[in-house]
């Protein structure tokens, strides 16, 4: 389409090339032809008047005519000179006399001369009267000049010749018509007479006619001349006239390259505005076909993104319904609200819009702006669908975007988890009952025998005795420290935290474990620094810490060794330290003493020294929960010089609360004796 | 000092008769249930209780309640014996209003100077 175009538009700027180049060519060929019949007639007009003025003095002239050439000047020179001066067009006036010798003249250098040898002389004296003989041109012989030589053969009255007037045109003459003319670059005016001697040739510049040189521009320009068909090789305009009642015939003619040089301006610019023409058309076909190829992709493009968008829609239709969670998303100003199937059968609605509104009965607080985006609504009990108080919590997030608050809700029945919960909590309570109240009996029973009914024993029985209340003291231990765990674990750890006497509570400790460490033969003492500060802490969960850390040194220390407890005031902690005589920690223990199930310490194969692996782990856990911070220090065997002693001191710190922290005088707790 | 014990547990009222039979001028009363301690309660006058906590109903802490709620038992002095060691169980024990909780298993011979001080204190706070 548009290649055809551009054919289009360039096909009619040759077309209309074609055309202008005939249209200048023809006006050029008759502006030649109407100069050639101007100067023709002007010429011709001329030359005949001067004949007519002469012809006028022809019957005076012949009737004075003399053939002394003094008498004939006397007679005739005024008004042949008048003559002569009357007309433009004649030069010079000669008069001959029958043999040809010049009577007079206005040039009086050829006075006498013979001119009987003259064409026009002798075409004159052959001449009927009254005739005007117009001859070739010739070279003056009085002037040199070039001439045309006029002639008129003169008669008397009575027919009786009597000798030739001679006048001549210069070819200043005809210059003066063809100044008229106006000529042209490339235009030739030539004068002749009929036998082809040439009277005048004039040309504007002789640069015209010089050789031109070939150029591509010139062989377009021949090609069109050839197509228009006006020939190439001469290219040249000529044209002719014939002057009137005159033997001359005046010829124009003009290289056709100047002629049309206005043309061929024409044609480069007529060329070059269609060849534009016919780019921009080609460039905005282009671009439009670009800005198509644009339009057609971004609605490919937007058909994609809206299949993609369905497709995400629908991916999230799928996912809301099918979603385990009760989600429920709405909008503040109720245009907008979705909830997922799980919520609608939570809530016991039918539609989103009545969940939203059961959603707003259970947690009121739900648009809230507490400050913070996200928050949890504490656990709220409500009837269900099916009449049962069920229970619910609610995360709600808030997402505001100016004027408008989405909130999107996921709610959570808690009533089966609850429900698990208790079961597990009724399930460890009655382990801890079943597990605890034979052992109640069995370590009251051996501890009583021991005490009241083992004097008089035989040895062996008494050991028996020691060895069941060691390992019911071990049962004991394993049933405690399982159990604590669990609660630590499931974050049911209740502290009972109160203010508690710090050095009270330490010697309810060391009491507790008296029996347990005369069961080792170990010696177990408190020393305090006498002050009586309250601490915050738990105290039963104190009394465990301490139970693990004292039955530790004791099951470490070597037979009849020492347990040194000690309680004293430091920088405003109380500060609580359990040492022992044993071998110390091995290195390759430390790292992981406070963990879980640690590797324990080998207690050289007595029976019994082996823990549960948790004591350490369960006393870290209390101490930092209570607000406290344990460490140790210890000396094992390998790491100490000769003569140094090995041990371990564990040490506890919490803040001082209150009560009297000055420190008192020191005393020792005696260690009771009650094997 | 007289002293009512409540357990469920006939060995446990075994050793604890057996146990205060060691220990001077303590006269021991033992109850099976919650309702024989309380109807106990109505006809004799005690110094101490000690009452395990899990019984059934009443159970420990419920007796301690009713006990606490009644003028007449102001003086006396009272120790809930428990195998709960945390848990709502154990807050609900806690709550009930004994002058101590304990712990199960716990020293029986710990348990007279436990009690002297706490009839004690009973004796100067109803003073």
């Amino acid at each position: 389409m548009v290649a055809l175009a551009c054919i289009g538009i360039i096909g009619v700027a040759g077309w209309s090339a074609y055309f202008d180049l005939r249209q200048t060519i023809g006006a050029a060929g008759e502006r030649n032809a109407r100069a050639a019949d101007l100067l023709a007639i002007q010429i011709s007009n001329t030359v005949q008047n001067a004949s007519l003025q002469i012809e006028v003095q022809m019957e005076e002239l012949a009737k004075g005519w003399i053939d002394d050439p003094i008498r004939f000047s006397r007679r005739h020179a005024p008004m042949l000179t008048a003559l002569a001066d009357s007309s433009d067009a004649i030069d010079a006036v000669v008069a001959a006399g029958l043999e040809g010798v010049v009577l007079w003249s206005t040039t009086t250098r050829i006075v006498g001369v013979d001119i009987s040898d003259r064409e026009y002389f002798r075409d004159a004296m052959s001449a009927p009267p009254g005739t005007m003989v117009l001859g070739d041109p010739i070279i003056s012989r009085g002037t040199g000049r070039y001439l045309t030589p006029l002639a008129w053969p003169v008669h008397d009255a009575d027919g009786v010749r009597k000798g030739v007037l001679a006048a001549s045109l210069d070819v200043g003459f005809f210059g003066s018509f063809v100044e008229t003319l106006a000529l042209e670059p490339g235009m030739t005016v030539e004068v002749a007479t009929n036998k082809g001697e040439r009277v005048l040739v004039a040309s504007l510049s002789e640069e015209v006619r010089a050789p031109r040189r070939s150029t591509s521009e010139d062989a377009i320009f021949e090609a069109m001349m050839s197509a228009a068909g006006l020939g190439g090789g001469a290219g040249v305009l000529a044209a002719g006239a014939q002057a009137p009642n005159l033997d001359y015939r005046i010829s124009v003619t003009q290289d056709i390259a100047p002629a049309i040089s206005d043309w061929k301006l024409r044609a480069i610019v007529t060329t070059a505005f269609a060849i534009s023409l016919a780019a921009i058309l080609a460039v905005s076909a282009v671009s439009v076909r670009n800005r198509q190829f644009a339009l057609v992709t971004a609605m490919i493009r937007a058909r994609n993104d809206e299949r993609a968008a369905t497709r995400a829609r629908a991916e999230f239709e799928a996912i809301f319904e099918s979603v385990g969670d009760s989600v429920v998303i709405y909008d503040a100003d109720g245009e907008f609200s979705r909830a997922s199937r799980a919520a609608l059968n939570q809530l016991g609605a039918a539609d989103a819009e009545s969940a939203v509104e059961r959603l707003l009965e259970i947690f009121p607080e739900i648009e809230e702006d507490q400050g913070s985006p996200r928050r949890d609504l504490a656990a709220r009990e409500a009837v269900g669908p099916d009449g049962v108080v069920r229970e619910f919590s609610c995360a709600v997030s808030r997402v505001e975007t100016g004027a408008r608050l989405t909130l999107f809700c996921i709610l959570r029945d808690l009533t089966q988890e609850r429900r698990l919960e208790r079961a597990r909590a009724r399930f460890v309570a009655s382990v801890n009952h079943e597990l605890r109240t034979p052992l109640t009996s069995l370590k009251g029973s051996l501890d009583m025998f021991a005490r009241h009914f083992a004097a008089g024993l035989d040895a062996d029985a008494a050991t028996l005795i020691k060895l069941s209340q060691r390992n019911a003291e071990r049962l004991l231990n394993l049933v405690n420290d399982v159990l604590t765990v669990q609660a630590i674990d499931a974050d049911g750890l209740s502290l009972s935290v109160a203010p508690v006497k710090a050095d009270e509570a330490v010697q309810d400790a060391v009491d507790s474990l008296q029996g347990y460490a005369d069961g080792f033969g170990v010696r177990l003492i408190l020393v305090t620094d006498g002050s009586h500060p309250t601490i915050l802490v738990d105290r039963d969960r104190l009394l465990q810490v301490f139970a693990n850390l004292i039955s530790n040194a004791v099951k470490f220390s070597p037979r009849n060794g020492e347990v040194r407890v000690s309680m004293a005031v430091e920088a405003g902690s109380v500060v609580y330290e359990v040492a022992d005589d044993g071998d110390g920690i091995p290195w390759d223990l430390r790292a992981r003493l406070f963990e879980r199930f640690a590797p324990g310490r080998d207690r050289g194969g007595i029976a019994g020294a082996q823990g549960t692996g948790l004591g350490l782990a369960i006393s870290h856990e209390l101490v930092t929960r209570l607000g406290g911070d344990i460490g140790y220090e210890t000396r094992a065997v390998g790491e100490i010089a000769p003569g140094e002693a090995s041990g371990t001191v564990f040490r506890i710190r919490f803040a001082v609360h209150g009560g009297d922290d000055r420190a008192g005088e020191g005393r020792q707790g005696a260690p009771r004796e009650e094997v | 000092m007289r002293l009512l014990y409540v357990d469920d547990e006939e060995d446990i009222l075994q050793l604890a008769r057996i146990a205060m039979r060691f220990e001077e001028g303590v006269e021991v009363t033992l109850a099976l249930s919650g309702a024989q301690a309380l109807e106990i309660l109505e006809t004799q006058s005690f110094d101490a209780l000690v009452i395990d906590a899990m019984m059934p109903a009443p159970d420990g802490p419920q007796v301690v309640a009713q006990l606490r709620s009644d003028p007449r038992f102001e003086g006396l002095a009272i120790v809930l014996a428990s195998a709960m060691t945390h848990g709502p169980e154990h807050d609900r024990i806690v709550q009930a209003g004994a002058d101590r909780v304990i712990a199960k298993p716990f020293d029986l011979a710990t348990l007279r100077v436990m009690l002297d001080q706490l009839i004690l204190q009973r004796a100067g706070r109803a003073s």
